[in-house]
């Protein structure tokens, strides 16, 4: 079976490469291809899908299922535009992809900040009266059943993010870091919880970024955690490399729109991110609110009241 | 407590299934706490504060750790070996849905079979040779072309647009070569090492690559170009990609250039890429004369045997005799009016280097390959004075096999020219090698046998065998039965022709 991509990231190696499957979920698989550092594509068949970087669309049937085709780790190769799989009737032909063009720049909500704090006081209420305590979002809840793993990650998240949206705040490039590296790589499953926050940090701060200083302290942030990619699994650090270039999936770019115009369909917005992997998508929200957060000191105290830490909200730092 | 950790390469999962396994491993009888998660150094150090592990347990973060703390030893192992069974657990089923596998047609079909394959040999007859050509690099192939009676027209189309494509078309009549140590055509079984080897000529790989084995050394790719392919109508595309490519690989320190005449323009541009490398350049560049002194970085050897103890030497390997000595053996005198060589070659580029050789040194050469000095045979299959035939041209080889494989054309044309009275010395060739007949010499043995031996008046038997200890007829083996048939032996072409014409002279 050969099925045909409509969409594909820019510079996507479509003559001669080698490569592996690396997960496979029902209609989504994650490849690295070009060897170790080679770049890392979605292939994602799921309908509607969203814009996202690094992620070839395709057009697939209703019953196509990869992982009943395809197993992790199996072998494929790319030949003159056609990336085959070893073992399994099946093939992506890229020939007559076109090519995804980036738009440059992000939303900034800072520009009308009314009608942006508004925005995202609805989209923090959305987002934690949702009931799922997957992921980073699972510090925002009380389960006594937690296994000593997740306790431990609850804990960190708890004691750290708070500081990191601090941090951010005042521009403190050592401290913010400092904070972020104990979120990097903390989670379970094939992008951990706190790459996905991360990504959705750097949005948020971007997004919120309205000076030199602000975008410069983003770089270096960027920049230190594209340094430490490798401490974490390859699909991360696919995602790190297109946050450094300003990609983000479309989804969690039209949920900062969202937040930003307060649109009406805020809810449908984030419900689209919230649907992105197991907790992925849940733990790129939660970074995308607290970069976006940093902005203002009154959005910052919903987060860190939320979470719990109570003395950091009693002697703000600003 | 008991603790234990497993780590499981290169195995990626979600945190829905990782999560999934932790609390199914959980609940087992004895078992307190159980993660499996992706092994970040993070990931790690959350592991240690649960104080679920307490020593680094090595894993990467591309590796799924199942950790364990169960009341027992035997609970922590029986924890470890079903959470792992279940992260290998196989939900694939690659049935191919019931639908039985068809044999391969075509190369799209083998490609989907072996979907890494990045690689085609075509030896289709010459007609098809070049759509199945053309279709492989639709394909993203690299093509080899053993197949000939391909026209310089569709030679130049297909490697154009291959080159475009950043892929390589060895041939067309591309009949040797070593490809990441995997022997394709008549390639011999050579050692690896660090000598890579250009060559528009078949046997002219073949011999370099035998002697540079013989010395102890080894050859890091051999890459055929195709006869033509330093015509000035292709222009050497195909061998200035095989330079950048030897120039790029950190596993070939000296590269070899090999062709029978090229273009004097092509030959000094590709000269030129090869210096360029920076790596140490040998070119035996057959019948080509570079101006003044030539290339500074290239050595230029005038017979295979010199490119390749050069190259032996450019790589810090010794050989055990200097090039430019004849057989050991004492020369025999010639039987009374025999006075002329028939040379009857079944590898292109040995009879190329013996006419070069011959030029000078003997009046009235005639031959089926054009040469300086040397003059066109009217009717091949006759001989005339001095003969030197190439039997692997197209005249001899449309519609039978190449008498590399099929020796019977040979065979007749040994007994024909032992039966002519002007015959003095009968030289000959035995390549080895894949592809080659099993036992040549023994497919010879009919006719060597029958002609008279030189102690009857008949002429002088001289071969070499261009082959390995390696190659599946063995080397030692068929010299050893060329001798038991009185055959002179020579080490290899250079060597032969020198004898050959040694012996000529002796009788003058």
């Amino acid at each position: 079976m050969r099925l045909t991509v409509t969409d594909m990231p820019e510079r996507f190696p479509t003559h001669v490469a080698n490569g592996r499957a690396m997960s496979v979920f029902s209609r989504v698989m994650n490849v690295a291809l070009g060897g170790d550092a080679g770049p890392v594509v979605t292939i994602d068949a799921r309908h509607d899908a969203p814009l996202s970087p690094g992620t070839a669309r395709l057009a697939a049937p209703d019953g196509i299922d990869f992982s009943r085709l395809v197993r992790p780790g199996t072998g494929l190769a790319m030949r003159a535009g056609i990336l085959r799989v070893q073992g399994a009737d099946l093939a992506f032909d890229f020939r007559n992809a076109a090519t995804m063009k980036w738009p440059d720049g992000a939303t900034h909500p800072t520009r009308n900040r009314a009608k942006f704090k508004a925005g995202w006081v609805d989209a923090w209420a959305l987002f934690v009266d949702t009931p799922d305590p997957s992921g980073f979002a699972a510090a925002l809840t009380s389960d006594p059943q937690m296994c000593r793993f997740a306790r431990a990650l609850v804990c960190r998240v708890r004691d750290t993010i708070p500081e990191l949206i601090c941090a951010a705040a005042d521009t403190n490039l050592p401290a913010a870091w400092a904070c972020l590296s104990r979120l990097l790589g903390t989670g379970p499953g094939l992008t951990p919880s706190g790459d996905d926050f991360a990504t959705g940090f750097f949005l948020g701060l971007g997004a919120g970024a309205d000076n030199d200083r602000q975008q410069a302290f983003l770089h270096g942030l960027t920049r230190a955690t594209l340094a430490q990619a490798c401490d974490s699994t390859d699909v991360s650090r696919a995602c790190f490399e297109h946050a450094a270039t300003g990609c983000f999936s479309a989804s969690l770019t039209a949920l900062v729109d969202g937040i930003a115009n307060r649109t009406d369909d805020l809810a449908a917005r984030l419900t689209e991110v919230l649907m992105m992997g197991h907790s992925s998508g849940r733990d790129a929200a939660f970074g995308l609110m607290c970069g976006l957060s940093a902005a203002e000191p009154g959005l910052r105290a919903h987060v860190i009241d939320a979470l719990d830490i109570t003395y950091l909200h009693e002697t703000p730092t600003r | 407590m008991n603790m234990g950790t497993r780590i499981i390469a290169d195995m990626y999962r979600d945190s829905v299934a990782l999560m999934k396994i932790s609390s199914a491993i959980t609940l087992l009888d004895g078992v307190n706490q159980a993660s499996c998660i992706m092994a970040t150094p993070a990931n790690l150090e959350l592991l240690r504060e649960a104080g679920l592990i307490a020593d680094d347990p090595g894993a990467r973060p591309n590796e799924v750790l199942i950790a364990v703390e169960a009341e027992t030893d035997a609970a922590v192992n029986a924890a470890l070996d079903a959470a792992e069974a279940a992260l290998r657990a196989d939900p694939v089923v690659v049935d191919g849905g019931g639908v039985a596998s068809e044999p391969l047609r075509s190369i799209e079909m083998a490609l989907d079979a072996n979907v890494q394959a990045n690689f085609t040999l075509i030896a289709t007859p010459g007609p098809f040779a070049a759509a199945e050509a053309f279709k492989s690099v639709q394909l993203g192939l690299n093509v080899m072309m053993f197949s000939d009676n391909v026209t310089i027209e569709d030679e130049l189309a297909l490697k154009t647009k291959a080159d475009q494509a950043g892929l390589m078309v060895m041939g067309p009549d591309c009949g040797t070569a070593i490809i990441d140590g995997s022997p394709l055509g008549f390639a011999n079984v050579v050692r690896r090492g660090t000598i890579g080897i250009v060559a528009a000529s078949g046997t002219g790989l073949q011999q370099v690559s035998c002697l540079i084995d013989a010395a102890g050394c080894g050859v890091s790719q051999a890459i055929g170009t195709g006869g033509r392919d330093l015509d000035r109508n292709i222009g050497g595309i195909t061998t200035k990609r095989a330079i950048a490519t030897l120039g790029a690989d950190s596993d070939t320190d000296v590269i070899v250039l090999i062709s029978k005449p090229p273009a004097p323009d092509v030959a000094a541009v590709v000269l030129e890429l090869a210096v360029a490398t920076g790596k140490p350049v040998v070119a035996c560049l057959l019948g080509y004369a570079p101006e003044g002194s030539g290339l500074a970085g290239v050595s230029y050897a005038r017979t295979l045997e010199q490119a390749a103890f050069m190259a032996v030497t450019a790589s810090g390997g010794t050989t055990a005799a200097e090039p430019g000595g004849l057989v050991a053996a004492p020369l025999p005198s010639l039987n009374g009016d025999r006075q002329y060589l028939r040379a009857l070659y079944s590898g292109g580029t040995f009879c190329y280097e013996a006419l070069t050789m011959l030029g000078g040194a003997l009046d009235g050469v005639h031959s089926n390959t054009s040469s300086a000095n040397t003059q066109t045979l009217n009717d091949p299959w006759t001989s005339t004075a001095h003969t030197v035939l190439d039997l692997g041209d197209d005249l001899f080889t449309r519609g039978r096999p190449h008498p590399m494989i099929d020796h019977r054309l040979r065979n007749d044309r040994i007994m024909a020219e032992a039966e002519n009275p002007d015959t003095a010395v009968i030289l000959f060739d035995v390549v080895l090698g894949h592809g080659s007949h099993e036992d040549p010499v023994a497919a010879m043995t009919p006719a060597l046998s029958a002609v008279p031996g030189h102690a009857n008046g008949g002429p002088v038997l001289l071969g070499f065998v261009c082959g390995t200890e390696g190659d599946p007829q063995g080397l030692a083996r068929q010299r050893a039965a060329m001798a038991d048939l009185g055959v002179l032996l020579a080490d290899n072409n250079a060597q032969a022709v020198r004898t050959a014409a040694a012996i000529l002279e002796g009788a003058q």
